[in-house]
């Protein structure tokens, strides 16, 4: 036997990704009918790739019934719609700029990029500063707010291996305040998550964070407090922008380009939430 | 980054095809080692860190892979999952007992089963050392396996002594409730032009089977079909695909030194030219050395029109068939030019018929963890 070169060889009739990414219809259309039937795997396919999710929230002081509704990009059906009770203190919508989701482990999937919790800090307060908003970075609203989180604990016991759901409370720490207007910002980071997210152990080989379900537990929490006006901002956590490559980025570029749209995604985070004080008459435009 | 472990040198299996058959007496991995490469993972890597536990047939130490579980949960916990750790293992599954799988079920091993399809195709080269098959050893094992761990891998090796039997086997797999088989040849294997026909027509029998199977929106992973879609459809990301010769992946032999991947371990002491470090000292230059003569264009392969879908950059495979990590296999090229064609008429049919497996399979990036939302529904459920 020889290697034996190929001189010629015809291009398959099935498309390359960037191709086929010219008719995003082509992926929306074709979906198999256990994942149409299957209200989260639904739910994420249209959030990952059929188009960002919008989310409306009215935000009145209360009474305050809390609609959430997920739209399908581009027909505007809505495909989930959940209520949440309300209070009487204000708790901003989550902003949505960003997937709010990563994935490691699995060689198929780049790996995430994050911001760190310093620079989000000063990226936040910076935002806001152009809004006339200053936040004290130092100061916490006199009202503490704790957050129960389940971890799963992996422990031997007489002899045998189990595993042992335990709650643990923790004092959530916001990340700015403004005492005259008592309102407070939180941003969701990593090092929140590790402490915030519930935890469970990872079975497969590729394991995700969802920044935006911890996000909204932190809501919730706040919520309860009856106390304190607040804003949770969350790690955007970008992808690579398929349909503009012909081929994928590599990891170093990656890492520089993702946190630049993550950067930037979170500044849009901002900017909504400043316009929506605007529009709540928490602050004079 | 993956680390795999050798706990242990010695196997109670003789496999015809083995690339590392034990040295005179074995090798074992000590605590202390399984300490100290696990301390080089989170100093050396990313936070999500793979252990794989691999022999020799690594059940033989069952003591060492509970040992490093444990070490693996308690350095987690320490501190504040700052990292997780994943665990993988692969097994001829002869001492898959219940014990063993209740605690793969409550430490998140994923085991990987050594198996090479139907009994015939199995036994012929899978044997003990009395030359006794051991398919019916495992067999009683798989319903358990499958019911704990339904993405177990099957992990197949296809030989001239048992092409032959490659369609039914796939089938028989498939039907016995795998959904992940990873087949590979056994490119060391005495390969004819007869069994270069039989593998052309088993390729095709299995297209048959993909073609069905897909188009009933069945889920399930086929290895060297996936991958030739893959690197038609991706293109030049096929990169992400490979292992990049120690930078996506370590082994660590039993006495610590650190190898590009699990063929250069050998039996754990003959092949130190290969070595690319040590768990106490860190990586060398070797490591660099080896990683670019590995990327460097292969002169033959450089107007083939299908080099850029080939194996032809797999260094383990190109080292184990010609003893040059940069030097392409015969074999590899026969095989590769055999198998693209069929795998590309399959993949035109199915997106001519918009099949929605296939599309979302091949087409939508976020596949794999949409596939694992599925299924944590269904198994939750």
């Amino acid at each position: 036997m020889k290697v034996k070169p190929v001189s010629v060889y015809k291009v398959p009739e099935y498309p390359g990704l960037e191709e086929f990414l010219r008719d995003p219809g082509l992926l929306s259309k074709n979906v198999p009918a256990n994942w149409r039937n299957n209200g989260i795997v639904w739910a994420a396919l249209v959030s990952f790739t059929l188009g960002s999710p919008g989310i409306a929230c009215s935000q009145k002081k209360q009474p305050r019934i809390e609609l959430i509704r997920i739209h399908e990009h581009d027909t505007g059906l809505t495909i989930g719609e959940f209520e949440e009770a309300g209070d009487s203190s204000f708790i901003a919508p989550l902003f949505r700029h960003g997937n709010g989701i990563g994935a490691y482990g699995c060689v198929m999937i780049m790996p995430p990029v994050f911001i760190t919790e310093q620079e989000a800090k000063q990226i936040i307060i910076n935002e806001l500063k152009k809004e006339h908003l200053v936040f004290d970075t130092n100061a916490q609203p006199t009202h503490k707010v704790v957050v129960k989180t389940k971890k799963t604990i992996w422990e031997k016991v007489k002899g045998k291996y189990n595993t042992r759901d335990t709650v643990e409370s923790h004092e959530l720490k916001f990340d700015g305040y403004n005492k005259e207007l008592n309102f407070a910002f939180c941003f969701v980071s990593k090092e929140k998550y590790r402490v915030f997210a519930d935890y469970e152990p990872e079975t497969s080989s590729v394991s995700h964070e969802d920044y935006i379900k911890t996000g909204e537990k932190l809501r919730a929490a706040i919520s309860k407090t009856n106390a304190v006006n607040a804003v949770i901002f969350y790690e955007p956590v970008p992808y690579p922008d398929w349909k503009d490559r012909s081929v994928r980025p590599d990891r170093d570029q990656w890492k520089t380009e993702g946190k630049k749209v993550a950067i930037d995604s979170l500044k849009a985070q901002v900017a909504d939430f400043a316009r929506w004080l605007h529009a709540e008459q928490i602050t004079k435009q | 980054m993956h680390l795999t472990l050798h706990l242990t040198t010695s196997c109670n299996l003789n496999c015809s095809y083995c690339y590392s058959p034990p040295a005179a007496g074995g090798m074992e991995m000590t605590r202390e080692i399984i300490d100290q490469s696990l301390k080089f993972a989170i100093r050396e890597f990313d936070t999500n860190i793979g252990v794989i536990f691999f022999g020799g047939e690594p059940l033989l130490r069952k003591d060492l892979i509970e040992y490093a579980i444990v070490k693996c949960k308690s350095m987690e916990q320490e501190e504040h999952h700052r990292f997780n750790f994943h665990f993988k293992t692969t097994t001829n599954g002869v001492l898959l007992d219940k014990d063993f799988l209740e605690f793969s079920r409550v430490a998140g091993l994923n085991i990987g089963l050594s198996i090479d399809g139907t009994q015939q195709a199995h036994d012929v080269n899978r044997k003990f050392r009395n030359g006794e098959g051991s398919f019916q050893h495992l067999d009683k094992s798989i319903d358990r396996l499958l019911q704990l761990q339904p993405c177990t891998n099957a992990m197949m090796v296809v030989t001239p002594e048992n092409v032959q039997w490659y369609a039914a086997s796939v089938n028989y797999l498939v039907t016995r409730g795998f959904r992940y088989i990873i087949a590979s040849l056994n490119y060391d294997g005495k390969w004819e032009s007869r069994h270069l026909k039989e593998l052309e027509k088993q390729y095709k029998k299995i297209a048959v089977l993909y073609k069905k199977w897909t188009l009933a929106e069945k889920k399930f992973y086929f290895s060297p079909f996936e991958m030739k879609f893959a690197n038609h459809i991706r293109g030049n990301e096929d990169d992400c695909y490979s292992c990049q010769l120690s930078k996506r992946q370590i082994s660590i032999a039993p006495d610590g030194r650190i190898y590009p991947c699990v063929q250069f371990v050998k039996d754990g002491i003959s092949n130190t030219a290969y070595s690319i470090g040590n768990i106490f000292d860190g990586f060398d230059s070797n490591r660099e050395r080896l990683f670019s003569r590995s990327v460097e264009e292969k002169e033959v392969c450089s107007t083939c029109a299908l080099k850029k879908r080939c194996y032809n950059t797999c260094s383990c495979l190109n080292w184990q068939t010609t003893g040059y990590i940069n030097t392409v296999s015969p074999l590899l090229c026969e095989t590769e030019q055999v198998l693209i064609p069929i795998v590309d008429r399959l993949g035109e049919e199915l997106f001519k018929r918009r099949s929605p497996m296939f599309i979302q399979k091949q087409y939508n990036v976020a596949y794999p963890l949409l596939s694992m939302l599925e299924d944590e529904q269904n198994f939750v459920n």
